[in-house]
């Protein structure tokens, strides 16, 4: 029992949605997979969003736009041709429970922006673009640059970069959460990077497609390797060596 | 607040406090195949069926639930008596302790309805969100399988 909780509301449009997260100890409900197993006490109200976002996935122009509402498991079951089959791999690597999957949202997971869910790690590479409704309207924003303000309502990736993305990921078991994520994709701008996994935070890097060899990406391995603790999955200089191997085998599969 | 949805073919009201979640719900109204074990979304006992998906109780809020289909165990139950699936796991030693028993049967049952023969890769992702303590899942995913075949049998008349 959440015994702090008072309400559930249930906005008919995101305005009105908005208009009820001003209130104190009020929450957007999405999914819920997250907040219901939390139940934190400062939560009074919950907004639920369900209904209000769109749950499909659609091509505009070249661009891949999903709706915050989708399923991780929707995108584990979509019909994908090849180069969407990474976005599959990496929501089952995200959360292992398919009951969990089934129930949690992308725009939750996203929303979290935890550094050990693929999910996200991925989308940075990607590069992908978020649309945000807020108070004074939509914008469009980074992954990096959004504030955690408003609602996140659609999901934009670019489909040629999907086409040219890989992931890589270090655990103890395949099926056990990574202490290692590092995903890389090609863009107009050359090779983006972004690490995740049980790091302090998240490590995003664009370069240059001829440059991505051997003293940038001993670079890049250092550099990363700063989020990361020594801990009970090895020691930083360990996790450095195998930053390395997972650049070296993305400038090989890219 | 009042909320309506349909719990195992029945129109089922509830009238319940907002913090309250589907597993507290169904065990109060005496629908004890849905197990109580993590209350954090991690071991699945507690699985049962919103709109034909596998998910964990514990997790679902009740007052989010209105005009959904909610089904646990007890519906195949009153409906078929034994299900072939759980003759399967009865023939196999699919059960042990049987805390996770009913979950495993709801999530191989989600899965049956789009996959009517899954196969091994299948049955073992249905099975991934729910915790088994003592068996391990060599033999659920037998049963599963061993189901598979003697439904085979049955439509070919062999």
């Amino acid at each position: 029992m959440w015994s702090s909780l008072e309400s559930i509301v249930k906005p008919k449009t995101i305005a009105e949605a908005l208009e009820f997260r001003q209130t104190a100890g009020a929450r957007f409900l999405a999914g819920g997979s997250y907040l219901v197993s939390e139940q934190d006490p400062m939560v009074t109200t919950l907004i639920d969003l369900n209904g209000l976002l769109e749950t499909d996935v659609r091509e505009e122009a070249a661009a891949l736009v999903f709706g915050a509402g989708l399923t991780l498991q929707s995108l584990v079951e979509f019909q994908w041709d090849t180069p969407g089959v990474i976005l599959a791999e990496a929501a089952r690597y995200s959360v292992s429970s398919k009951n969990i999957r089934n129930q949690r949202t992308l725009g939750g997971e996203i929303a979290r922006m935890r550094t050990d869910s693929e999910l996200c790690v991925l989308f940075h590479a990607l590069r992908g673009v978020l649309h945000i409704t807020g108070k004074a309207g939509s914008i469009k924003t980074s992954l990096e640059d959004w504030d955690g303000n408003g609602i996140l309502t659609h999901i934009e990736i670019s489909r040629k970069t999907l086409e040219h993305s890989a992931l890589e990921r270090y655990a103890l078991l395949p099926s056990a959460p990574a202490f290692m994520i590092v995903c890389g994709a090609k863009s107009t701008h050359g090779f983006n990077f972004c690490t995740g996994g049980r790091a302090r935070n998240y490590w995003t890097e664009t370069c240059a497609e001829k440059a991505f060899k051997g003293e940038a990406i001993r670079n890049f391995s250092e550099a990363a390797s700063e989020q990361f603790e020594s801990d009970r999955y090895g020691t930083r200089a360990y996790k450095k060596m195998l930053l390395k191997i997972a650049f070296d085998r993305l400038r090989e599969k890219l | 607040m009042k909320v309506h949805f349909i719990l195992n073919g029945k129109r089922h009201s509830a009238k319940t406090p907002p913090g309250e979640t589907l597993l507290e719900h169904l065990r109060k109204s005496g629908f004890y195949s849905v197990k109580h074990g993590c209350d954090e979304g991690s071991c699945g006992a507690c699985t049962v069926l919103i709109d034909g998906r596998a998910q964990n109780a514990c997790l679902i809020l009740v007052q989010t639930l209105a005009g959904k289909t909610v089904e646990t165990l007890e519906h195949f139950n009153l409906k078929q008596g034994v299900t072939p699936l759980q003759e399967a796991f009865l023939k196999t030693g699919a059960i042990q302790c049987g805390y996770c028993t009913p979950a495993m049967l709801l999530a191989l049952e989600a899965v049956k309805r789009t996959h009517p023969k899954p196969d091994i890769e299948t049955i073992r992702e249905a099975l991934s969100g729910v915790l088994c303590r003592c068996t391990g899942y060599v033999k659920p995913v037998a049963a599963a399988m061993h189901e598979n075949v003697t439904e085979g049998e049955e439509q070919t008349g062999d």
